[in-house]
């Protein structure tokens, strides 16, 4: 319970009470048929046009002559796919020149250990 | 005669308040003015980077470890770093001073090729190429698989098809099983008006507002509570730089991939595959009384995102004769991040976990 002489105790637990009711009548609200029948009217309602404009937009790129967002991702992933098989070269290099035997693999500590109660450690 | 003096106890927090006042509008400018603070605490190596696929290996922070490591496995609609926030203030480092050989399947947003990916990826071939991995860069058989809620999804799902190893160890952190127990995601996503195909066809990805709406809608006054406990708190260093290192890592959200999704939506959600028993992966039935290692389940008491109902089958299904459910005080996040995470998820799982990692 809130400390009557603490305003900050008695604000937060104003705050508290109001989201618990808040959230807690939303809930009841939006567990509804009602509502995610209209919420999910709503997000068709946006890919069917989000659908369309990506169609029309293809279309009226392609007219131009420009490369579209897939095009452009298309080539992206091109250059992922070039820059991730340089890496391999680099490393395959890397280990033919020796650098791989300059930089010796971090020690890791002995795989040892017990739980306190079994090596009587506190 | 009644004294006119005042009360020292009302002059003494007259004079606090003042002077929290003072700070918060001090703090305020700071606030507004610096960048939230960067997350990670601990030093670590990147030993498979694949797409959306990141596996890391955390640098040894004992002199001795348990021989059998841990392998980490994040939700995928949110980044790592929950497990990593601060020096002080992160579970990975808590598991390494405790002696664990720590690695995390961590996730980036996927690219648009890989809108293909379905749930049959993320367990056979993701997880077993990571245990593949960590079992080679440790040395070691045996491995001890954990995972944070989609995470303890993906992983129970593995271990059911995998039987015969080499998991020695299963711990799930408020891991949904009932997906019809997600009442309020359950209703959102009715069959009769979700269109997934539609979503998944359109979007290829599935956006991460998308996601972070859903988790909002959970608890849509959430976010105006927080900003109001933030404006009263200001003054206090520790509880903004909390404030602000949690309220980073829930909006950042990940994009998921379509097939995966779609996968999640239609055999988990409507299907509830995992309770019912007819959840194929790769074409093989998911058989949760498959699961015979060892079984830890910690699950949040006040967890709005997965409630009782929908994480309490695990345990009831599993086939393990050793196997354990551990309800905590605290909700989905404060679980296994923060200053209760500290008190309570992170020695119960050091107690469990130590004598069955030798």
């Amino acid at each position: 319970m809130a400390d009557k002489l603490d305003p900050a105790a008695l604000f937060s637990q104003a705050v508290s009470d109001w989201e618990r009711t808040t959230n807690a009548l939303a809930n009841r609200l939006m567990g509804s048929g009602e509502f995610s029948r209209g919420v999910n009217n709503a997000t068709n309602l946006s890919l069917v046009l989000q659908q369309h404009l990506q169609e029309n937009m293809a279309r009226f790129l392609s007219t131009a002559n420009l490369p579209s967002r897939q095009d452009v991702t298309e080539l992206g992933e091109a250059v992922r796919a070039v820059d991730a098989r340089l890496e391999r070269i680099e490393a395959l290099l890397a280990g033919l020149g020796g650098r791989a035997a300059e930089a010796p693999a971090r020690p890791r500590p002995p795989r040892t250990r017990k739980p306190p109660q079994r090596s009587g450690a506190s | 005669m009644a004294s006119s003096a005042p009360d020292p106890a009302v002059i003494n927090r007259v004079r606090q308040e003042v002077e929290r006042a003072i700070k918060r509008n001090i703090k305020g400018v700071e606030y507004f003015a610096s960048p939230a603070p960067a997350p990670g605490a601990s030093a670590k190596d990147v030993l498979l980077s694949r797409g959306t696929l990141q596996l890391y290996h955390y640098r040894p922070l004992s002199d001795e470890l348990y021989r059998v490591p841990i392998l980490l496995v994040m939700a995928t609609t949110n980044r790592g770093y929950i497990m990593d926030l601060a020096p002080g203030q992160s579970f990975v480092e808590f598991l390494l001073k405790r002696g664990y050989d720590v690695y995390m399947m961590d996730w980036k947003p996927p690219a648009p090729h890989e809108r293909g990916l379905g749930l049959d990826d993320y367990v056979l071939d993701f997880l077993p190429q990571c245990i593949a991995k960590v079992q080679q860069d440790s040395g070691e058989a045996d491995v001890t698989l954990a995972g944070y809620c989609m995470g303890g999804v993906l992983s129970t799902i593995y271990q059911a098809l995998h039987p015969e190893g080499p998991v020695k160890n299963l711990a799930c952190f408020t891991t949904p099983v009932n997906f019809k127990g997600m009442t309020l995601f359950q209703a959102w996503a009715d069959q009769r008006f979700f269109d997934v195909d539609r979503l998944v066809d359109t979007l290829g990805l599935v956006p991460p507002d998308f996601t972070l709406a859903g988790f909002e809608m959970l608890r849509p006054v959430g976010r105006a509570a927080g900003n109001l406990r933030l404006a009263e708190g200001l003054w206090n260093d520790e509880f903004v730089r909390s404030h602000r290192m949690f309220d980073r890592w829930a909006t950042d959200q990940l994009p998921l991939a379509g097939e995966y999704f779609r996968d999640t939506t239609k055999k988990l959600m409507w299907a509830n595959g995992l309770v019912t028993g007819e959840l194929e992966v790769g074409g093989r039935r998911v058989d949760m009384g498959a699961i015979t290692v060892p079984l830890l389940h910690v699950v949040a008491e006040h967890d709005h995102i997965v409630p009782r109902e929908a994480s309490a089958p695990l345990v009831q299904l599993a086939g393990s004769q050793d196997k354990e459910e551990v309800v905590l005080k605290g909700g989905h996040i404060s679980i296994v991040a923060g200053a209760n995470a500290q008190k309570r998820l992170w020695p119960k799982l050091d107690a469990w976990l130590g004598e069955r990692s030798l």
